[in-house]
């Protein structure tokens, strides 16, 4: 084997989890500006309804865009490791336990993925014909978000490397749940 | 039965083998669907996205982002100096400060371990130079941000109402008994602990916001303290629905933030990104509840607890007591937000058919659940506060003790005085 093979490996492997690293950051973004215009589309309709009246389709809008900030939220949380797990017992294991489960973990994101990505699809096209009631468009375009999902799930399992998880996070300490 | 099992055990399996919570609890739906043969696997984004298309949830992410801007903003900050003004010179000021500073931040970031990092960043610092005891100033930062999820606005209540269409201002409103028994206790252990030779210095440091004079810290911080004010005054007025609420309260916030120069367009938009990832970590655990509930309702699993509780012959008290203890056990290794996700609708309905006021439980149970925060193993805020203190785990644990026995008696309170929970709801629907 040529020696330098490892190094050539490492920074592989360095590259692709960069790679996610970028793209989870860039879908961070993308749903912090769909959160960004749910709140001003609401705001605006909060305080346009006692002069206008306001507009009932911001209901079902809003409905929308909180299902894609969900679905692109936690597409950039599954490359970026922010996801909610219980790891007291992975981190107690002997180390080849943690990265045989991590193999494990990651080949399970890989199917439940792919599952979400080909399932939704066609969920997303048959709801094509359902439409939002007061916006007029079809609630396909919600369902979409989930294969979306499925696809950066499908993307990221195979490209993030085992033990990665010391990226640089977006959530700061103690944005955590609860 | 089978079906039942296979669930269960594939979850929990998962999630101890390192799984994300959201991707256990899909593939355990998938599991069962499969078993059960209840049909195809489109019924799991059919269910994941029926389960998110509902407005009512963007009080979620609203009441995370009213929380983050609160901080970034420095209006926690305020609401420090003014009770300090009040209470900082006093044996023990400190630390009644941090609970009463904890109960504010926490009450409107509804996040318990956000309010532990906005408070503690500001006061260990502060106590430690006061001479307080380093692992005891970090257990009353991780005790006291338990108050949070609590008191009103609460987002695990949001998350009761949204899975179970229990009134969510009723649900806040019985929030504030348990949460002003747990605010008493928890003051008390600092009075008691104030006493003779122990963690707490005798004298308490010059206190720095007495020398601004009360006017000057009353200005700075009456518009923080109205947040809290305008929306309880809007929940229980029924003036707007609590959506509205939390969006009007993000507004009325970052307004405050753009005033005094300490939010501008830069951090805003980072306050939103990190918004919405947070709260997508949280909500997609509700998307997957969509495809849980939808297998829960075909294994018919409330019935058959239902039934199983009847021919146990467990009255109101068993049943309450056999609760208390899973969600304190389940809270220990699990966050609170799936626990309540996945377990509430199964057990709501036996505890209906028993004659428990649904509110009551649902409140009794959220209260619980929170004690897992500052428990071991799992213990979310007592990492969080080992990282800002620079404390070592164990002895951090052993000086939550005197807190941690204050919780377990008002969860006992609670769970069986059902008049602390629901007595406000009534008096005020």
């Amino acid at each position: 084997m040529d020696a330098g093979e490892p190094r050539r490996a490492k920074r592989e492997k360095s590259k692709r989890d960069a790679f996610v690293t970028r793209v989870s950051h860039g879908l961070a973004a993308i749903a912090g500006g769909a959160l960004l215009a749910l709140f001003l589309i609401n705001i605006i309709q909060i305080a346009a309804r006692p002069v206008m009246g306001g507009w009932i389709w911001v209901n079902d809008l809003s409905r929308l865009l909180i299902t894609w900030v969900i679905m692109i939220g936690a597409s950039a949380a599954i490359g970026l490791r922010e996801h909610l797990i219980v790891d007291f017992i992975v981190e107690r294991a002997p180390a080849s336990f943690r990265t045989i489960s991590a193999y494990a973990v990651r080949l399970l994101e890989f199917a439940v993925g792919l599952i979400l990505l080909i399932a939704g699809f066609v969920v997303a096209v048959d709801r094509m014909s359902i439409q939002y009631i007061q916006l007029g468009i079809p609630t396909g375009y919600a369902y979409l978000a989930v294969p979306v999902l499925g696809f950066f799930m499908v993307l990221f399992a195979p490209l993030m490397s085992v033990g990665s998880s010391e990226e640089p996070s977006l959530i700061q300490d103690g944005d955590e749940s609860q | 039965m089978t079906e039942i099992a296979v669930l269960f055990l594939v979850m929990f399996g998962l999630m101890a083998f390192g799984a994300p919570i959201f991707v256990a609890m899909l593939t355990a739906v998938l599991a069962t669907l499969v078993v059960g043969d209840f049909g195809s696997a489109t019924a799991l984004p059919t269910q994941m996205a029926g389960g998110v298309d509902s407005y009512e949830l963007l009080a979620i992410p609203f009441f995370i982002l009213m929380g983050s801007l609160m901080s970034k903003a420095g209006l926690t900050e305020r609401i420090v100096g003014f009770l300090m003004y009040f209470i900082g010179g006093i044996k023990g000021g400190l630390a009644h400060t941090v609970i009463g500073a904890s109960a504010f931040a926490s009450s409107v970031s509804g996040s318990a371990p956000a309010a532990a990092s906005m408070i503690g960043s500001a006061m260990l610092p502060m106590m430690r130079k006061a001479g307080y005891r380093r692992e005891f100033s970090a257990a009353t930062v991780a005790v006291s941000a338990v108050l949070g999820p609590v008191i009103p606005p609460s987002v695990p209540m949001v998350f009761v109402a949204l899975v179970t269409s229990l009134s969510v201002g009723q649900l806040f409103i019985a929030g504030i008994g348990p949460g002003v028994l747990l605010i008493t206790g928890l003051l008390l252990v600092v009075i008691f602990r104030s006493r003779g030779d122990g963690p707490i210095p005798a004298t308490e440091a010059i206190n720095p916001y007495r020398k601004k004079g009360f006017r000057k810290v009353a200005l700075r911080a009456l518009p923080a303290l109205l947040t809290p004010i305008l929306i309880l005054v809007g929940v229980i007025g029924g003036y707007a629905t609590v959506t509205e609420i939390s969006i009007f309260a993000s507004a009325y916030v970052l307004v405050l933030g753009l005033i005094y120069r300490t939010l501008n367009v830069r951090s805003t938009l980072q306050v939103f990104t990190q918004t919405a990832l947070f709260s997508a970590t949280i909500m997609m655990i509700f998307a997957a509840v969509g495809g849980f509930t939808y297998v829960v309702a075909l294994t018919r699993l409330g019935s058959r607890i239902d039934a199983w509780v009847q021919d146990a012959g467990l009255g109101v008290f068993a049943f309450l007591l056999l609760t208390l203890v899973f969600f304190l056990i389940l809270g220990t290794v699990m966050d609170a937000i799936p626990a309540i996700l996945i377990f509430v609708p199964v057990l709501l309905p036996t505890a209906i058919a028993l004659g428990i006021d649904p509110i009551h439980y649902a409140a009794m149970i959220v209260v619980n659940l929170m004690v897992g925060l500052i428990t071991p193993p799992v213990g979310a805020l007592l990492f969080v506060v080992t990282k800002l203190a620079k404390v070592g785990f164990g002895p951090l644990v052993r000086e939550a003790g005197p807190f941690l026995l204050v919780y377990l008696l008002v969860i006992i309170l609670t769970t069986f005085l059902p008049a602390l929970t629901i007595g406000l709801p009534r008096l005020l629907f």
